[in-house]
């Protein structure tokens, strides 16, 4: 690199050698490398999500209507014509390098388009309003989960637990392996039908408007109860059988050996020796984890009818939205996308040994 | 011959007090498994006067590291200390509880170990790794500053040859060579009377062996701690220690200051180590040893090394020879000096 600036100052001028070392100086900083890094997958898996539904050749608007007219009965008239006004409205009717380009710049501004089966709601409003409700509750739940999860595998795994803690470990082997639906059916069964204590569906009371009284807060905790209690019971098995297994590596370490030989307090070895060494992988694994939780989980929602992320995908691949659809994948896209980009800037913090140095 | 060269070469000035620093006796270290009792350390005894350079020598399997750590207390499950006793300037070791035998580590006996390999924790500042074991060790009414400790650092790792700036590094931002410095440095930070160097050297090129263990000498020197080293390598232990202790199948075998055992080996199994040396001055074939050492799950019911003994006779099968004095310091388990005199 010297090399190359000292090259670049004898043979040019001063000012394409000082460009050229803002150049360097901006794309050799590791945060900013990263970041277009970002911008180059965001850009990449758009573009595919672009192409491959007009290689399959079919009209999402056409399709859409001529689903409208079978229900609607066998009114077939002016259908070409309205297919028509409606691709010119969402300027499908364009040469495909102009749609490619509008596509890009609504992309730039985030302004994934408008849902064909809601028109003229738009996709942002759709998504947003859901991904609220999907963050909130699965958000909330994933770093639960993660942290007593980690906390449990952390104990299983150390030699001088207490006796009792290893009973812990077949049931959360076990409720790791139910899936969620089948664990939320029963809770909605047990809790909701048999019992009567906790609603049976949705994210609040259907008669009520979201607002930020007292009281609509408590109708939403107690609707979140039971579908959050369906993951967090598999997801802590998820995280404590990992962390376990860090751990149990982690004692044949020879930092591990010189621990104890330094004589140092129980106390200090797990947390700062065993722990903060086995945390790291589990750090990984919640940065890409938090990257899909914007997926939603979208069986849980659906056994709950919950208004997450995960439900408006199922409704709209019912009603083939195709914007929404889009929508949904690009906001996915974006979220694992930024999950790694924020793992990459952070990650050198909890382990020095893959800091940068520029 | 490199082990008369090697002898030449032994310090002079070595304060040898007749105080007893670590009185082994009679310790066996067994693994517990499914198909039997293993005997990885079988009934050995041996003393560390204050100031005393002791190495354990044998190959690898022959219970030098599972002994060092004994030691330490450190056996871990299913090996356990089966009998014995370990006396620690006149304390036994091993009716200690585990409370007791923690606050002891480090600051009356101290591992240094192989500090090349990955020994020190890999998210933590030297700095802190120095610190923490001091910070453990203080009574509950004691209280230092950070700038105390800092100071202490800054001193230790000026002992051990180090710049004081290598406090705030990270163990990968170390050369094997400096990794091995920090571990001495932790290793005497509470001034123990007796340090277990594990094969500090290895992993590390020649040049470096040699300043590391001039570095060891000169800090136990400074301590006058004792050592004990354990190591395979005959050349480097014939420069360092003034006793040596040579160990085969679990047992000790021979025990003697380091100049005679080199020069008048006892055991056959001394003899051909001995023999086995690679030598500078003349160009011969190696010399191995032939066979392999016995399953230590299978032990003979006589002396271990007799199927490969070059002098074995019609006693060696019968029963395990016990260690019997044979002249001035010097002791042997083998059948032939059972005559000589143990004066």
């Amino acid at each position: 690199m010297i090399e190359q600036t000292q090259a670049v100052q004898d043979s040019s001028t001063s000012i394409t050698s000082s460009v050229f070392r803002i150049l360097l100086a901006v794309f050799g900083n590791f945060v900013v490398r990263r970041f277009f890094f970002f911008l180059f997958v965001v850009w990449l898996a758009s573009t595919v999500i672009f192409i491959i539904p007009r290689l399959s050749g079919q009209d999402p608007v056409k399709e859409k209507l001529l689903l409208e007219a079978q229900r609607g009965g066998a009114i077939q008239q002016g259908l070409d014509a309205m297919a028509k006004s409606y691709q010119k409205r969402f300027g499908l009717d364009l040469p495909i390098w102009v749609q490619y380009g509008n596509f890009l710049s609504d992309l730039a501004r985030l302004d994934l388009g408008t849902s064909i089966a809601f028109f003229p709601r738009t996709v942002n409003d759709i998504v947003f309003e859901s991904l609220i409700w999907t963050l909130g509750l699965i958000g909330t739940v994933t770093i639960i989960a993660f942290t007593l999860g980690t906390l449990a595998g952390a104990v299983l795994g150390w030699p001088r637990r207490p006796g009792w803690v290893q009973y812990l470990f077949l049931p959360l082997l076990t409720l790791a392996a139910v899936p969620q639906y089948l664990l939320g059916m029963i809770l909605i069964f047990v809790f909701a039908f048999s019992l009567g204590w906790l609603p049976l569906f949705g994210g609040y009371e259907p008669a009520t408007l979201p607002n930020l009284s007292f009281d609509f807060i408590i109708d939403v905790l107690r609707h979140a109860i039971l579908p959050a209690f369906a993951i967090l019971f598999s997801v802590i098995g998820f995280w404590a059988i990992g962390m376990r297994g860090m751990m149990i590596n982690a004692q044949g370490e020879d930092y591990m050996i010189q621990a104890d030989a330094k004589g140092l307090k129980g106390a200090r070895i797990f947390m700062r020796y065993a722990v903060r060494n086995a945390l790291l992988p589990q750090v990984t694994g919640l940065a890409l984890v938090l990257g899909t939780i914007i997926t939603g989980q979208v069986l849980v929602e659906r056994v709950f009818s919950y208004p997450g992320i995960g439900d408006i995908l199922f409704q709209a691949i019912r009603l083939s939205d195709f914007f929404v659809i889009r929508g949904i994948v690009i906001v996915i896209i974006i979220g694992i996308a930024g999950a790694t980009f924020l793992l990459d800037v952070l990650y050198p913090l909890i382990d020095p040994r893959i800091r940068v140095k520029n | 011959m490199s082990t008369e060269q090697a002898i030449k070469t032994y310090r002079e000035g070595a304060r040898i007090t007749d105080v007893d620093t670590l009185v082994v006796k009679g310790l066996s270290v067994y693994y517990e498994t499914e198909s039997g009792t293993v005997k990885a350390v079988d009934d050995v005894s041996f003393t560390l006067k204050q100031g005393e350079r002791f190495a354990l020598v044998g190959e690898s399997g022959s219970g030098k590291t599972t002994l060092a750590m004994a030691l330490m207390r450190l056996t871990r499950p299913p090996g356990h200390i089966a009998k014995g006793s370990i006396i620690l300037n006149n304390r036994d070791l091993t009716t200690l509880s585990e409370e007791e035998m923690r606050r002891a580590r480090l600051s009356e006996l101290a591992l240094v170990p192989q500090g090349a390999m990955n020994s020190l924790n890999p998210v933590m500042r030297i700095e802190k790794q120095i610190i923490d074991g001091i910070v453990d060790h203080l009574d509950d009414d004691e209280t230092v500053t950070k700038d105390q400790l800092r100071e202490t650092v800054r001193d230790l790792l000026t002992r051990v040859g180090l710049r004081p700036d290598v406090a705030r590094m990270f163990p990968h931002e170390l050369s094997g060579g400096m990794k091995q410095r920090v571990a001495m440095a932790i290793g005497i930070s509470l001034r123990p009377k007796l340090i277990i160097a594990d094969e500090p050297t290895s992993a590390l090129d020649v040049v470096v062996q040699r300043q590391i263990m001039q570095t060891l000498g000169r800090l136990q020197e400074g301590l006058d701690a004792s050592i004990m080293l354990v190591g395979h390598d005959m050349g480097l232990v014939a420069q360092f220690a003034d006793t040596i202790g040579v160990m085969y199948a679990g047992k000790l075998v021979e025990v003697g200051p380091v100049e005679e055992v080199f020069s008048d080996p006892k055991h056959p199994y001394t003899k051909l180590l001995i023999q086995s040396l690679p030598s500078l001055q003349e160009k011969k074939d190696f010399v191995g040893i032939p066979g392999l050492p016995p399953l230590l799950i299978h032990l003979p019911q006589g002396c271990a090394f007799e199927d490969r003994c070059p002098s074995r006779f019609e006693k060696c099968p019968i029963a395990v020879p016990e260690m019997r004095g044979v002249g001035n310091r010097r002791e042997v388990a083998c059948y032939l000096y059972e005559d000589e005199d143990a004066s």
